[in-house]
């Protein structure tokens, strides 16, 4: 058994409408361990395309330098340290390039980590079933903190687990998507099924057609998702 | 089963709530006619926005001898027409605002996924019922709190304090009205400034960022920015 990573990112229509770039970004990565990593720059701050690229970037800096076993905190300061040097190097100010960060980060063995800051969702099968992380309880949509803005530890979500058995997988996404489920109870286990029998690039090519194609009236994020699944 | 089966068929909504003054005295100059005039342009200005980004819903409370919701809030668009008001009675301000917190708060009607609501009050006297501590009920409401608040003082009788209190958008200082004229210009200008929220990249913009240090907080992540 091995474990398949496949991302697609589309801009949604308001971006498209306003000749605006995809301000999301998505890395995945597989050697010896494995990574995904989706961030949605907030569409309000002048660099927020250049800030979820910065955070993919800082995440893989940061898997690359930290144990697999480590404390949460310690991977956290390491991402946000190369994210904020990142920025540094672009002349861009954190507040400018505010990002959200959702990270899965694996080994061959099936065990995973997950880290969470801002909206977004992480599904699991058969665990987060629920999500990694919910909204506070009075919070409205699009209210939501990320790199360049959060400065605690507490803001960030994260658990642990392990992709045991085949159809086993994760699902990373921006809130362009998680803000407009009606339900995620077998979300996750039908899009490991439409992966069935597609190569990295048919698999890219038919999320992004779903995502393009998103039924919502008036749906104007851009939108990413990551799955990694067990085969 | 595909992915867009699991997708909302609902589009997010931003909720803009008027809280209007139909008391007695605003039977006065005209007044009550510019705001009846107002509504009826503002329902018709949101049903035309383009919905690119947030569908906008409004409702409409009134407190004027009584205090009522008369507009569920419900998609511009789909509202056919708003009934014209009378004039009567005193202000019940304080049932209004708990109208207000209470609609801000159901989550059914208004879901996590919403932008965040605007709330407009319209007054032009001061206040015959209790209201403040419906006022600080509505502040200490964890949800009704965020939304954006915009008042209009209508007329040089009107409780001022009271008025520059409940506003808490600092781009956007308490409005006088002395006329009916100045009803009118007010509600265009909000309706102005919800159309171009709605149709901009940032619809739920938070009004202020925080940035202050907190010092020693061992919550804190020790890092230089």
């Amino acid at each position: 058994m091995g474990v398949r990573l496949r991302a697609a990112s589309v801009a949604g229509p308001g971006h498209v409408h306003e000749g605006l770039p995809n301000q999301d970004a998505v890395l995945i990565r597989h050697g010896r361990d494995w990574l995904a990593v989706v961030s949605d720059g907030m569409g309000s701050h002048r660099h927020a395309r250049l800030g979820a690229r910065a955070t993919c970037w800082a995440a893989r800096q940061a898997v690359r330098e930290q144990p697999f076993d480590g404390d949460d905190r310690d991977l956290i300061r390491a991402l946000y340290r190369h994210w904020l040097a990142r920025l540094v190097s672009s002349r861009v100010m954190p507040a400018d390039a505010v990002a959200t960060c959702l990270l899965a980060w694996g080994q061959a063995d099936g065990r995973f980590r997950l880290l969470q800051l801002g909206d977004g969702l992480i599904l699991g099968r058969p665990v987060p079933a629920e999500g990694l992380a919910g909204r506070a309880a009075g919070a409205f949509g699009n209210e939501t903190t990320g790199l360049g803005l959060s400065r605690h530890y507490s803001d960030w979500r994260s658990a642990r687990g392990r992709l045991l058995n085949r159809g086993d997988a994760l699902l990373l996404m921006t809130d362009g998507i998680s803000e407009d489920l009606g339900r995620t109870d077998g979300l996750v286990a039908a899009v490991v099924a439409s992966m069935r029998g597609k190569g990295a690039r048919a698999a890219r090519a038919a999320l992004s057609r779903a995502l393009d194609a998103w039924p919502t009236p008036c749906h104007s994020d851009d939108k990413t998702v990551a799955l990694v699944y067990r085969t | 089963m595909a992915m867009k089966d699991f997708a909302m068929s609902t589009a997010r909504p931003l909720p803009v709530i008027i809280l209007a003054d139909t008391s007695g005295s605003m039977g006065a100059d005209g007044k009550i006619e510019a705001l009846n005039q107002s509504l009826r342009d503002m329902v018709k200005s949101f049903a035309a926005e383009s919905r690119l980004r947030a569908e906008i819903h409004l409702g409409v409370i009134t407190f004027g001898e009584v205090a009522r919701g008369h507009l569920p809030l419900a998609p511009a668009h789909q509202i056919g027409g708003i009934q014209e008001f009378a004039a009567n009675g005193g202000t019940p301000l304080g049932v209004a605002l708990t109208l207000a917190r209470e609609l801000l708060e159901d989550r059914d009607l208004i879901p996590a996924r919403a932008y965040r609501p605007v709330l407009v009050l319209v007054s032009d006297g001061h206040p015959t019922d209790d209201w403040e501590e419906p006022f600080r009920a509505l502040l200490a409401s964890e949800r009704a709190q965020k939304a954006t608040r915009i008042a209009l003082a209508i007329g040089a009788d009107a409780d001022e304090a009271m008025l520059r209190d409940f506003g808490n958008d600092p781009e956007v200082r308490l409005f006088h009205a002395d006329n009916a004229a100045e009803i009118v210009r007010f509600f265009r200008a909000v309706t102005m400034s919800v159309s171009h929220s709605s149709r901009s990249q940032a619809p739920n913009r938070p009004l202020a960022l925080d940035y202050r240090r907190t010092g020693a907080d061992p919550d804190e992540l020790d890092l230089e920015f």
